[in-house]
């Protein structure tokens, strides 16, 4: 991948400030609690990368998006949007500029379109507000997204309502709807998961020709790991508000180092598994996002876990070439330490 | 004797825009101890057949012709006091979305305790060692039996109505969607639990998913369902080989893990509208290898032992199955 990153987060946290229950918390003033939903978070994507975010439900991948997006104020670390920090003396030009270059698709169409407004009314909003005085402009973009969303020819939708479309249909118009204002970074989160799996990969494809025809970045955020082969070009892994392994996408999906990422991969059902699959070996369920275990935060569930990962909590190092996890197993092949060869 | 024989179901529902043929002539069998696995897209109707089988359908519903067989006895011409008798007891159901099955206002057990007791006599002591020893079938401590529903997660829930379905030891189970929406790893970890009913305890078993992989790794027989019909019928062939357009649109717009660097394609188009479904195949407006004959309906063929197909061209299958993998096939036909 060429260019420089369209969009890079450094240690972003994103910590929920939880209320003690009921009045006895008041009297003992314990110090306040936190959930760290995003909790020391490094990325970036480049043009016409799709980078893939995977992992349990609340493992903070939601949450990451928002706050790239800055539709959530992060609690600490940094955000730079082709190379400007997000955070520091930003004018609300340079805000606006960033909100039409920044957009965002959901996993419900049906809750994202407003069912009053016709297909031509959703796409064309965004583009009424980044720009007001420019008609004949708003028109072009407006049917140039429709095109590119695939709503084809764009006269049969531009007057429909949302209750006329298949669910198919409105994703493409949810879809359009982001894409009108041409951004340079999309955020998908969990675009299909309501979608049929025979109109899936309309979708998918989509994304994939934003990166690779318009070199959009894109986050795609799933807990479905079979499409990310299809549309990532790298994947990363979060576990409690870290990412824990990340890297290209083939080489996250067949050979994964991190404990946690060899779970979530072999628990995949395939078509032409039969029976074979062996059971994880993880140890009971998803630990409290409140109170984090010390050390590696997985070690309580890791089925590898030495006497050092209640210790040290391990940082994501690089172990091979663009390949980084975080993981005490892997220590002696950080590329910070002496290099010692292959394996 | 086959454990159920669901022979030409036919269900419609009572809509404003008219009567909807939600199932329109569905046949299989599930021998004992056998799982058959129930696949397609949203609203073909696979739910609409599981409460058939229960007898649980809504009032806009209604049987409108064909016959279910639990054990060889009709479930047609029971009464409702019979049939609520085998509910449970023979054949149980773990619902579509059954993680907000369970009543918020009482603890897991005493919402077991009451299922059991509502068909069985039973002491109290040995109901609630019953009870604890379904939690530890299907992997839930126990001790964590007097918990409400909200302190469990929703994977825990998933469990626990599992449970609930196992509390009288029935026959069958009818598992709609169980897993759907579950993380993988939890899901794997209820596959495996409902398999090992299966495989140890002999159970049958109906799982409806529209998860291609769950279905391939957990079925001894497949049917798919497109518009409230049977569109292939077999083992595991009906995803190694198959033979109907459908089913090979399916096929290949399956992201499966295992499959790299393959294109996906894409359907085009919706399902028919159910209140007035078009003449001959139900699938023709979106196959792409439909022709004149298709406007008429497709016989029911059988291409191998046990491996039935309604198309009017199986003879052609084997160029479909090439034809079928090229995402160009399935391109949106010009309007
Ligand atoms: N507004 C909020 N206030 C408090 N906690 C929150 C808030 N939003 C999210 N969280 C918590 O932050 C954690 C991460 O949530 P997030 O929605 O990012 O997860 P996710 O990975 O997207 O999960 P899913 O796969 O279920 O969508 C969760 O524990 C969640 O409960
Ligand atoms: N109570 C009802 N009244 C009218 N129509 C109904 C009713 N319930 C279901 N239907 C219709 O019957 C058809 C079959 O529905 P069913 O719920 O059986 O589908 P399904 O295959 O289980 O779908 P899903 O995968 O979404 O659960 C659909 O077209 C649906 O709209
Ligand atoms: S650091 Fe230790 S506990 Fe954490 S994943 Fe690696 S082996 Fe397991
Ligand atoms: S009968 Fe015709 S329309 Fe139907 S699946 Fe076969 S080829 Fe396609
Ligand atoms: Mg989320
Ligand atoms: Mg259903």
């Amino acid at each position: 991948m060429v260019g420089e990153p369209v969009i890079e987060a450094r240690d972003l946290r994103k910590w929920y400030p939880v209320r003690g229950r009921g009045f006895a918390s008041l009297l003992t003033r314990r110090k306040p609690e936190f959930l760290k939903a995003i909790d020391g978070i490094t990325l970036s994507i480049r043009p016409g990368e799709v980078l893939g975010l995977a992992g349990e439900s609340g493992s903070g991948k939601s949450t990451t998006g928002m706050t790239l997006l800055k539709l959530h104020q992060p609690t600490g670390g940094e955000v730079r949007f082709q190379g400007l920090g997000l955070l520091v003396n930003e004018t609300n030009r340079t805000r606006l500029a960033f909100r039409r270059q920044a957009q965002i698709v959901f996993q419900n169409p049906y809750e994202a379109l407003n069912p009053r407004y016709t297909v031509a009314q959703s796409v064309g909003e965004p583009l009424s507000i980044h720009f007001p005085h420019d008609r004949d402009r708003r028109r072009e973009m407006l049917l140039r997204a429709m095109d590119r969303a695939g709503l084809r020819p764009s006269e049969d939708y531009l007057d429909r309502y949302p209750h006329q479309l298949s669910g198919g249909q409105l994703q493409r118009v949810a879809i359009a709807r982001a894409i009108s204002v041409e951004p340079r970074f999309l955020v998908a989160d969990e675009p299909v998961s309501m979608l049929d799996v025979s109109i899936r990969a309309g979708i998918l494809n989509l994304l994939c020709y934003f990166a690779s025809e318009l070199h959009m970045a894109i986050l795609y955020i799933s807990h479905d790991l079979s499409t990310m082969r299809h549309v990532c070009t790298r994947i990363a892994v979060m576990y409690l508000g870290r990412i824990i392994e990340q890297g290209a996408a083939d080489t996250v999906l067949d050979a994964p180092l991190h404990p946690y990422t060899q779970a979530l991969v072999g628990a995949v059902p395939v078509m032409a598994g039969g029976r074979t699959r062996a059971p994880s070996n993880l140890i009971g369920g998803p630990a409290d996002a409140i109170h984090l275990p010390g050390g590696c935060r997985f070690h309580p569930r890791c089925p590898r876990a030495m006497d050092v990962c209640r210790e040290r909590d391990p940082a994501l190092d690089l172990v091979a070439s663009d390949h980084e996890v975080a993981c005490h197993l892997y220590d002696s092949l950080s590329m910070s330490a002496p290099v010692r060869g292959k394996q | 004797m086959p454990l159920l024989e669901v022979e030409n179901l036919e269900v419609r529902y009572r809509t404003q825009a008219g009567e909807a043929k939600a199932v329109d002539g569905v046949s299989f069998v599930i021998e004992p101890g056998m799982c058959l696995g129930l696949v397609g897209e949203s609203g073909c109707g696979k739910s609409t057949v599981a409460k058939a089988i229960l007898g649980i359908l809504p009032p806009a519903g209604h049987i409108a012709g064909g016959a279910i067989r639990y054990a060889g006895r009709d479930l047609g011409g029971m009464t409702p006091r019979e049939l609520r008798a085998m509910r449970w007891r023979d054949i149980a159901l773990v619902p579509q979305s059954a993680m907000n099955a369970l009543d918020p206002v009482y603890t897991v057990e005493s919402q077991l305790a009451e299922a059991i007791a509502a068909h069985q006599a039973m002491p109290a002591a040995r109901r609630r060692g019953r009870i604890a020893e379904l939690f530890e079938l299907v992997g839930l401590e126990p001790d964590r039996a007097r918990d409400y529903p909200h302190q469990f997660s929703g994977g825990m829930r998933q469990r626990a109505m599992i449970a609930m379905a196992m509390v009288l030891d029935p026959g069958l189970i009818v598992a709609d969607e169980p897993t759907t929406g579950l993380d993988v790893l939890v899901q794997d970890q209820i596959l495996r639990r409902i398999r090992d009913l299966h495989d140890r305890l002999g159970k049958a078993m109906l799982l409806i998913t529209h998860d291609m992989a769950v279905v391939a790794e957990n079925s001894d027989r497949i049917v798919v369902m497109y518009a409230g019909r049977v569109m292939e019928y077999g083992g595991e062939a009906v995803f190694r080989t198959p033979y109907h357009p459908y089913t090979l649109g399916l096929c290949n717009a399956f992201p499966d893990l295992a499959y790299r660097a393959r294109a996906l394609i894409s359907i085009p188009g919706t399902p028919p509208n159910l209140v007035a479904p078009p003449e001959g195949c139900r699938f023709q407006a979106r196959c792409p290898f439909a022709t004149a004959r298709c406007g008429t309906p497709p016989p029911l063929i059988e291409v191998a032992p046990g491996h039935v197909v309604a198309c009017h061209h199986v003879d052609q299958a084997e160029r479909f199955r090439e034809r079928a993998a090229d995402p160009e096939t399935w391109r949106e036909p010009a309007r």
